[in-house]
């Protein structure tokens, strides 16, 4: 009998294109609008790394002014940074599994080969926790050591793209590559790796790609370079030397940990509230104790990834999807009832109300579908269109495999809603009043 | 075949409440051909609506080849007059988007019969009202007394017990009327029983026998001159 | 006019009345809305950087030696830009406007670190910036060549400084500000020698917008800035990066930008977002027009009798049109009053949710003429159908 109704539903469709394109249109539309909104929401909010996000944590400390909290929001919180002194005296702690402090920095780059000409790159300096940390992936070599980043090495694990560039794609460990016309040794090359969004370090927006290189944290310390990023101060103090900068209150590294069990946490949590008790002896800490450790999704939420932006996008997208809704209902109905008197002659030859609820919830499945199939070509010309207008969005704005079926699923939901109505009202009408007058 | 003890028909518009049928009663043996007269709204649609289980009646008892149909429920409604009775109307009726042999598969879907038994059966039909060429036209490339025949086929397909025409000529001029007539006689002569709505005196006359609705009632008086015709009950032309 | 016998007919099939008009009030809600956002950020965009965004090129300069002379390496950088013909001026300036990176600090108008404090954003710029930016100086006088301090150690900023009219009145109110201090938290006084028109900060939506003050510096690294005629601008980028580069084969010189290519990176979200609103602004529209083409049609269908009827009993053409569209004004109209309501809530929840600003009330006429109008326009066409409708098929039944 489906196909039977599915066949009589074709036809329908066929015998008003326009309207039918209409119906389907109305829901593409509001499906390709929700859709494009949806994905970009979707991958803002999605987890960066799902295995370990509640495993791995930001650390704050609230080192501060105390006069006025760095956030407002909440009664207070803690600044998004450290200082440099704070996370050093936080690497010293045995408890975390790995652990690392780090900043952003570009380099210029060249090799040997003089063919190539210097680049400016943008790197990472941190420490050697930083890739079991955060799962990264190698294809040559390894981590740098803990003795290497103690001692400053001049050591580089480059990016799959750098490597390609740089060394031809070769397995490029144990060769040098200048860094600021300094040599380093390169000792592992990793996989493409890009967690969405890139929740360590969000000064330079959390839809960014990851460096090109990495280097030990220790690396620009010893040569008395700071960070590009951001760097906020409160104290007035004298800095007058790089040195006076690393004692300062100014907060500009961040600072990972991952901390597996609970009881690691607890300590961890001991650990810094004991520093802090420490520190206040010495006149710093002046704030009540706040020191707080945020796995990766309270991190995204805290330093509020998802834009307000985005929200109201969604919001005002699922509006416009109602507005097709309701508008494919007017359609279907009218378009139903139009055909009340045949649905006489068919309730007359013997169909019953469920025989005619059936066919017509075919008829608003197909058209589902077919909106769904049309929503997501719109979705991804939305999306292609996003991309074009927004440089920051490239590795957002795509359509995965479980956007496509929450698409089409959401365009069956969709018509069902929009045919249930329709449906039931054409199902219930007498066919005895239509026979006399076709 | 059928038997109507005080069937009751009230139509309720607001607080306004019309009595189309008023304690009807009739008997139709198996194998009749009766037919049905009386004058614009004397209950003889309401009459056909509910013998053609297209309404339920709101009173008395109603009897369908041994059955009680009165309190049915729809599914059972539906699938008797699926299985049991034939319509043919003034306006043919027939679907315009489906060709001549899909408009009479219509009933037959219903059955939830197999395709070539459901192919067979639409032969047949479109055979005896000698249409077997035409099977692939639509209804609009066909003629009004075409089409009645196609709308005969369709309700005779299913093999009903009961055919239900309501005033199938009334929209033919006299040569296709006679034809069509002709058909319904051969029809009843094999053995199915036809209760047909009608003002022409003349397909009256051609019946087994007569019935004469009056205000919702069996009338014992016979009129000799049939009411004249009023435009909104009876004369249709398909648009 | 025949609302009434409009009225009641609306009534009897209300169901497709209803539709329409909870289509119009929701497509209210969400094209005010809309507009109150893409108004709020367009404004935003619309404010000028006080420089003539149009004529200015950045070009980044990175040298990797231990120790450079910034002073020589200054002149010798001017120098070769200033050769290239077709220059209107250049500068070494540390930052520019909405360019998205720069400084901010605070600034107390006595040695007292507890006194009142603004919060500036500050540029440090070399004597030909005032010509290279366009800035207008309104008091004072402007820096002296040897008033420029190259490189200096931190926390040694010059003891001379101009300031935005914006930061003079916040700082001194109406008193002259010309030889007063401003005073850093470890209460070093700086004089202020001039004040001038208008300049942005490096980047919007932290502090106020014009609160800017320029410091006579040369950083080391700092980005060479050139002022050409716009019509050249474009061709100029590749020229002068490459004049740049051939002065020292040893530096980084690259990414060389227009001002207006990184302002409209910096908005780039807004405008995005204002393009994303505009699309879905007009797809809600002409959805719910031609919902209300496609509803309209099916009743002129439905009812092609009654219409017949009408003519026939003497209705002209017109009066068939005229109902078709009262009949939708009616429903538009109910629309709209429900559509108040629900962009009124609308707004209510996104000033409360997402810090929207309030809507503009002229928004609201706006809106009610815009929505009569798609209305009565999406009718015409059905209605017109309508008014074709031959008399003749009164007498037919069909």
């Amino acid at each position: 009998m489906f196909s039977y109704y599915a066949k009589l539903a074709l036809l329908s469709l066929k015998r008003n294109p326009l309207l039918s394109s209409l119906m389907v249109g109305a829901i593409a539309l509001g499906i390709g609008v929700s859709m494009t909104t949806l994905t970009l929401y979707y991958v803002m909010s999605s987890d960066p790394m799902p295995l370990k996000s509640d495993r791995v944590f930001a650390v704050q400390l609230d080192s501060w002014s105390p006069d006025e909290p760095y956030y407002e929001r909440d009664g207070g919180a803690p600044p998004p940074q450290l200082t440099y002194r704070d996370a050093m005296a936080l690497m010293g702690s045995d408890i975390p599994t790995h652990h690392a402090t780090m900043m952003h920095r570009g380099f210029a780059v060249r090799t040997d080969n003089k063919d190539l000409r210097q680049e400016y790159k943008s790197g990472r300096a941190t420490y050697a926790g930083f890739f079991p940390m955060f799962d990264v992936p190698f294809i040559y070599g390894a981590p740098w050591t803990q003795s290497q980043d103690e001692a400053a090495a001049r050591v580089v694990v480059l990016s799959r793209a750098t490597n390609d560039k740089l060394f031809g794609g070769r397995d490029s460990v144990g060769e040098v590559a200048y860094l600021d016309n300094e040599p380093f040794r390169v000792v592992g090359v990793i996989d493409t790796w890009q967690p969405m969004p890139l929740f360590y370090d969000l000064n330079n927006g959390a839809f960014t790609e990851t460096e090109d290189l990495f280097v030990p944290f220790t690396v620009p310390i010893s040569k008395e370079q700071g960070a590009h990023g951001s760097t906020n101060c409160w104290k007035p103090e004298m800095i007058e030397s790089y040195q006076d900068f690393l004692q300062s209150e100014c907060v500009w590294v961040q600072h990972w940990v991952q901390l597996d069990t609970a009881e690691q946490r607890d300590a961890y949590q001991s650990f810094m509230d004991g520093y802090a008790t420490e520190q206040k002896a010495l006149g710093r800490f002046q704030r009540p104790l706040d020191n707080r450790i945020n796995d990766i999704m309270s991190w995204l939420e805290f330093r509020e990834v998802v834009g307000d932006d985005n929200r109201l996008l969604v919001v005002l997208a699922f509006m416009f999807l109602v507005i097709c809704l309701l508008n494919t209902v007017g359609l279907m109905l009218a378009k139903f009832l139009n055909r009340a008197p045949l649905i006489g002659v068919r309730r007359a030859l013997g169909a019953s109300k469920k025989d005619v609820a059936f066919q017509h919830a075919v008829e608003v499945f197909l058209i589902g579908v077919l909106g769904g199939l049309g929503g997501l070509l719109l979705s991804y010309l939305g999306l292609l269109a996003v991309r074009n207008w927004y440089r920051g969005y490239e590795y957002l704005a795509k359509l995965n495999p479980e956007m496509v079926l929450t698409a089409i699923f959401l365009a069956i939901v969709a018509a069902i809603i929009a045919g249930l109505y329709p449906t039931w009202h054409i199902s219930r009408i007498q066919p005895a009043v239509h026979l006399k007058t076709q | 075949m059928l038997s109507m003890d005080s069937i009751t028909k009230v139509y309720q518009a607001g607080v306004i409440e019309t009595h189309a049928l008023r304690s009807l009663s009739l008997e139709v043996a198996a194998g009749e051909f009766v037919a049905v007269t009386g004058p614009s709204g004397s209950g003889k649609t309401t009459f056909l609506n509910i013998a053609g289980l297209l309404e339920a009646p709101s009173g008395g008892r109603y009897v369908l080849d041994g059955t009680d149909v009165s309190t049915m429920k729809d599914k059972a409604r539906s699938q008797t007059r699926n299985e049991k009775i034939g319509f043919i109307f003034q306006g043919f009726n027939l679907i315009p988007d489906l060709n001549i042999a899909d408009n009479v598969d219509v009933p037959l879907r219903y059955r939830g019969w197999s395709g070539s038994q459901r192919r067979q059966k639409i032969d047949e039909a479109l055979e005896l009202v000698g249409l077997s060429a035409r099977k692939q036209h639509l209804p609009s490339q066909l003629s009004g007394g075409q089409q009645q025949r196609v709308a005969i086929a369709r309700a005779l397909a299913g093999d009903p017990k009961l055919l239900l025409a309501d005033e199938p000529t009334g929209n033919l001029d006299s040569l296709m009327a006679r034809q069509v007539m002709e058909l319904l006689e051969q029809i009843n002569e094999s053995g199915t029983t036809i209760i047909m709505v009608t003002h022409d005196p003349e397909l009256a006359r051609r019946a087994g026998r007569n019935v004469h609705l009056l205000d919702g009632q069996v009338s014992d008086f016979q009129p000799i001159e049939p009411p004249p015709a009023e435009s909104d009950d009876h004369v249709a032309i398909v648009a | 006019m025949e609302f009434r016998p409009i009225i009641s007919t609306l009534f009897r099939n209300k169901t497709g009345a209803v539709l329409i008009a909870l289509q119009i009030a929701l497509t209210m809600a969400v094209v005010v809305n809309a507009v109150v956002v893409i108004e709020d950020r367009a404004a935003t965009m619309a404010k000028p950087t006080g420089v003539d965004d149009d004529r200015l090129i950045a070009i980044n300069i990175a040298s990797l030696a231990d120790e450079v002379d910034v002073r020589a390496e200054y002149e010798q950088d001017m120098a070769a830009v200033r050769a290239v013909s077709g220059i209107e001026s250049v500068s070494k300036i540390e930052t520019l406007p909405l360019s998205n990176s720069g400084s901010a600090t605070s600034y107390h108008i006595s040695d007292d670190p507890t006194s009142a404090s603004t919060n500036v954003a500050y540029y440090r710029v070399d004597h030909a910036a005032l010509e290279t930016l366009g800035v207008e100086i309104t008091r004072g006088r402007w820096f002296r060549e040897d008033e420029i301090v190259f490189d200096p150690p931190d926390g040694h900023d010059s003891k001379v400084t101009v300031i935005a009219d914006f930061v003079a009145e916040e700082m001194f109110g109406d008193e002259d500000p010309i030889g007063k201090y401003m005073y850093t938290s470890l209460g070093t006084g700086i004089e202020v020698i001039g004040t001038y028109d208008l300049l942005s900060r490096p980047w919007y939506g932290w502090g106020e917008f014009y609160s800017t003050v320029m410091f006579p510096v040369v950083e080391r690294n700092a980005p060479v800035v050139v002022r050409v005629d716009p019509l050249d601008r474009d061709r100029m980028v590749d020229t002068i990066e490459t004049t740049l580069a051939a002065v020292d084969q040893e530096r980084l010189v690259g990414d060389a930008r227009t001002l207006e290519s990184m302002i409209a990176r910096t908005y780039q979200r807004d405008v995005a977002m204002n393009r994303m609103l505009s699309v879905v602004m007009l797809l809600v529209v002409l959805i719910t027009a031609l919902g209300i083409v496609g509803l309209a049609s099916f009743t002129v269908m439905q009812r092609r009798k009654q219409i017949g009827t009408r003519r026939a009993i003497g209705a002209q053409r017109f009066h068939i049109v005229r109902y078709f569209l009262t009949e939708n004004w009616i429903v538009t109209t109910f629309g709209i009053v429900l559509g108040l309501c629900l962009t009124f809530a609308l707004n209510a929840l996104l000033i409360n949710e997402y810090n929207l600003p309030k809507l503009d009330p002229i928004l609201l006429p706006v809106s009610v003429l815009g929505l009569w109008i798609v209305g009565l326009a999406a009718t015409l066409g059905p209605a017109r159908t309508a008014a074709g409708v031959d008399p003749a098929i009164a007498t037919r039944s069909i």
